[in-house]
């Protein structure tokens, strides 16, 4: 019983020895949702976007000091150091700023092209900073995107979060792009946005909201070019992080498209070493289905599907080769050809180091592609065929 | 069956009362008139004491002596007035009923008297003979409400001790059954049945409750729950060290594992030791019902008496220290929620708590038409409009219903009460240390219930130490087919299958 009375009051000791030093509260705490960082003078521009509960419909009775109809709050402050513009922004904050819920961080273009490398250190030293963050370059000021509308979500930073995971078959995340950036011979990409217009037409109001525009292809943490539209699908492709590709074919002498897209597919990149001279095959299998076809052309035939896949992989050869040229001139290496080298042939690797990008840049690269159309979808036969075979 | 009116039940008798004792020493005498005035005087001012005299048919004086309700006056006058009027006291198997015996001074008298027997007393007869003719009004044996399953008996216990040790015996019909009269309480002297069986008890455990039973001096037992205190291995301990029961089929569930039952007069409650903690955890029903459905039935217990324990704690301390445990959008919806609130989220959780448990508590109280109007009262006034009124958060609200349903998802009362009890030390941990000191408080009681014993059997047997034959019983619930042995933590010895191989 005495020992029992004195372990009770050690308890009581030990309770009282924490304190209640660390409580906080949720509403003394302001969680930041997304943050951006541009280049400013000699310094940055720190912009953080704070969800305000009470704004976010919440139920009845919610509804602290809120500010107008925006369910967020942002504001931006200048400093030689991130932190230290952090330290400002706080003094005009009635709560905490509290990093562990922040899914996004926006970087200008501006510091993209100088390096980002000097950010990044901000965000892995801290404890409190998330690895799981999706790091997207803006085009033109970071903090202007996080002004957007986005009507559809609650937050803007929602937004780019939702289109930054969305547009990639796996997740772009902080400790994606630095084991990337960290591996020999591989550089990183990020996805890039920009604020866009929506149209809905002459009746309808316009809103400002976030787009994806591209890929940024960087040099180590350099953003040295944006790849978009097609040139960031290929380039998406060769990497597989392509979420569910499609192609559209081109017959002007039937006037019309076939759209296809590709299910499953399989990326083989392989490096022939001969000597000094390194060369690369890449082999690309897909299986793919017709989405579209606004040919009169009948494709369900054996060969006709041939003929098909054929048109496919030709085309996407093209587009490939238009690609792999782009990055060879920017020296850049995304597809991490280097590192494919690297584990092949070490003592190559060790040899070529230095050099390597010269390597690169005449390095030739063969695609092998092998297309299957598997299916073309509910109606076997081109409606526009039959049309125009019933009205001849 | 031996019960109370057995040689070794009169010599226990003697010496127990303190007062008054050379009264009730004085022994019969021939006089039955001398014997009357004395039997009056031992129960002076008693109002309820019955003296009837009946002329018999021999010709000489005899009285009989009883307490009014107590006895079947029917049975008195049938199998035991009927044949006197004819026949000799002398020969006590004149009187028609099985339970007859002497008694010899006016203290036995009285002692018999007081227990429900009616006293035949003769002319120059320097003796009684007491009868058993027990009755009066005791409710009928009902279904226990406290334990009510879908599946199984409806009978339960009833305050009438001889019933209760007829419902066990009717479901194990074995000499082996043993059932060991004690009287406890120097005022009330309630009648004590320890019941066990004799080849898969432990006798050490026998001898231990006996000798603890044995030793408890208080003046009176009015439900079995003073025994269960009285002969706890640790008294202070929040957790039950002894399994109760109102259904006949579990106490015998209970004999048949080697374990022992205590059976108290005038209470339906019967106790049932040595105990787990797994067995706290268990329905009766968990054996009624197919194997699949009890498993499920018994995880799901099992989580949810987490949920009782730790749910409040957890939310407290993650709202209070650890916010980036949560998912960003369940955050954001619990900051809205908590946006108004003026309260620390602890005052908060404390402030639904305790009144939920005063809900509880009146709707226990209360005749069940007012219980209702209770529920309707709490469900709007606590439920809705405090998180109208911005007194309390809705998340908090669904934190403490949860908790309060799973509390009670706790088979048997005396858990969920200490769970209940012990969530409110963990809340004030997880304010104060977060779930760091929640984590202390899981320490403290995992300790605490590791070092427990129930009659010298530790209370997580099974778990720890380890029988891994056991585990077949505790978190699973395995097919009969399977359970081919039975548990030793009770029974002490391995002996014993319940099937044959």
């Amino acid at each position: 019983m005495k020992l029992g009375k004195r372990f009770l009051v050690s308890v009581m000791l030990l309770m009282l020895l924490g304190g209640c030093w660390d409580r906080r509260e949720v509403n003394d705490v302001a969680f930041v949702a997304a943050s951006a960082a541009d280049k400013e003078g000699d310094g940055y521009r720190v912009g953080v976007q704070i969800p305000l509960p009470g704004q976010m419909g919440g139920p009845e009775g919610g509804g602290g000091g809120t500010s107008g109809e925006k369910s967020w709050y942002l504001d931006s402050e200048q400093d030689k150091t991130l932190r230290g513009a952090l330290e400002k922004l706080q003094q005009r904050l009635s709560r905490v700023l509290n990093f562990s819920h922040r899914r996004v961080i926006v970087l200008g273009e501006e510091l993209a092209k100088e390096g980002i490398v000097s950010v990044i250190d901000i965000l892995i030293r801290a404890p409190q900073n998330r690895l799981t963050v999706f790091p997207v370059i803006a085009e033109g000021k970071a903090l202007d995107l996080l002004n957007a509308k986005a009507p559809v979500e609650q937050l803007p930073s929602e937004v780019i979060r939702e289109l930054a995971s969305l547009s990639f078959s796996k997740q772009l995340l902080l400790n994606i792009f630095m084991k990337d950036l960290l591996k020999e011979g591989e550089d990183p990409v990020l996805p890039v946005m920009k604020m866009a217009e929506t149209k809905p037409g002459s009746e309808g109001k316009k809103d400002k909201t976030i787009q994806m525009t591209g890929l940024g292809v960087m040099k180590k943490d350099r953003l040295v070019s944006i790849f978009r539209e097609e040139d960031a699908k290929y380039l998406l492709w060769l990497n597989q992080m392509n979420r569910l590709p499609s192609i559209t074919l081109d017959y002007p002498e039937k006037k019309g498209y076939i759209v296809l897209q590709f299910q499953q597919n399989k990326v083989d990149v392989r490096p022939v070493i001969q000597g000094d001279e390194v060369s690369f095959r890449i082999k690309i299998m897909a299986k793919g289905s017709v989405m579209e076809d606004t040919t009169a052309k009948n494709i369900s035939t054996g060969i006709a599907n041939r003929q098909l896949e054929k048109d496919a992989e030709e085309h996407v050869r093209e587009a490939m080769k238009g690609v792999v040229s782009q990055l060879k001139k920017l020296k850049a290496d995304p597809i991490g050809l280097g590192s494919r080298v690297r584990d092949r042939n070490y003592t190559f690797w060790r040899k070529h180091k230095k050099d390597w990008f010269e390597l690169y840049s005449t390095a030739d690269v063969y695609f092998e592609i092998d297309f299957n159309i598997e299916h073309t979808g509910t109606v076997s036969n081109s409606i526009i065929r039959k049309h125009v075979e019933v009205n001849s | 069956m031996v019960y109370a009116k057995g040689v070794t039940s009169v010599t226990e008798r003697k010496g127990l009362d303190k007062e008054g004792k050379e009264e009730l020493q004085a022994s019969l005498e021939l006089n039955l008139s001398r014997n009357i005035e004395n039997i009056q005087g031992v129960f002076d001012k008693c109002n309820d004491l019955i003296i009837r005299k009946v002329p018999t048919s021999e010709g000489y004086e005899a009285a009989v002596v009883y307490l009014a309700g107590l006895i079947n006056t029917e049975e008195l006058q049938e199998h035991t007035l009927q044949p006197l009027l004819t026949r000799d006291l002398a020969s006590a198997a004149a009187v028609e009923n099985s339970q007859v015996s002497r008694a010899e001074t006016v203290g036995e008298v009285a002692e018999a008297v007081l227990n429900g027997e009616a006293a035949l007393l003769a002319s120059n007869q320097p003796y009684a003979v007491t009868v058993n003719v027990r009755g009066g009004n005791r409710r009928a044996v009902e279904e226990p409400p406290t334990e009510a399953t879908v599946r199984g008996p409806r009978e339960g216990f009833t305050e009438n001790i001889q019933t209760n040790t007829a419902l066990i015996r009717f479901r194990l019909k074995t000499t082996k059954l043993k059932m060991v009269p004690f009287t406890i309480g120097e005022e009330t002297k309630t009648n004590v049945i320890l019941a066990y069986h004799d080849k898969l008890a432990d006798p050490e455990v026998i001898q231990e409750v006996t000798r603890r039973l044995q030793s408890i001096k208080i003046d009176g037992i009015l439900e079995s729950g003073y025994i269960e205190e009285l002969i706890e291995d640790n008294p202070y301990s929040p957790y039950p060290q002894m399994h109760y029961t109102e259904r006949p089929d579990t106490a015998v569930a209970h004999l048949l594992e080697g374990k022992f039952c205590i059976l108290v007069d005038n209470t339906p409650v019967a106790l049932v030791g040595p105990t787990t903690f797994w067995l706290l955890m268990q329905a009766s029903e968990d054996y009624y019902e197919r194997f699949y459905i009890s498993n499920l039935l018994r995880w799901l217990r099992y989580v949810f008496m987490f949920v009782a324990l730790y749910l409040p704690s957890i939310y407290v301390s993650v709202l209070t220290y650890h916010q980036d445990m949560v998912p960003t959008n369940l955050l954001y919806s619990i900051a809205s929620a908590r946006e108004a609130i003026p309260f620390p989220a602890l005052v908060e959780a404390l402030i639904m708590e305790v009144s939920f448990e005063a809900l509880r508590e009146a709707g226990i109280r209360l005749p069940k038409t007012i219980g209702q109007a209770v529920g309707i009262l709490g469900a709007l006034v606590i439920g809705q409009a405090a998180v109208q009124a911005g007194i309390v958060s809705a998340p908090m609200v669904i934190i403490v219903a949860l908790t309060g349903i799973a509390s009670f998802t706790i088979p048997r009362f005396n858990l969920a009460i200490t769970v209940r009890m012990l969530r409110f030390p963990l809340m004030i941990a997880a304010s104060v240390l977060g779930v760091y000191g929640v984590m202390i408080g899981t320490y403290i009681i995992a300790a605490h219930l590791c070092q427990l014993r129930s009659f010298g059997v530790p209370y997580m047997s099974g778990y720890a130490p380890l029988r891994r034959k056991e585990l077949k019983d505790i978190f699973v619930r395995a097919p009969w087919r399977k359970m081919k042995t039975r548990p030793i933590t009770y029974s002490g010895s391995a002996e014993g299958r319940r099937q044959k191989a």
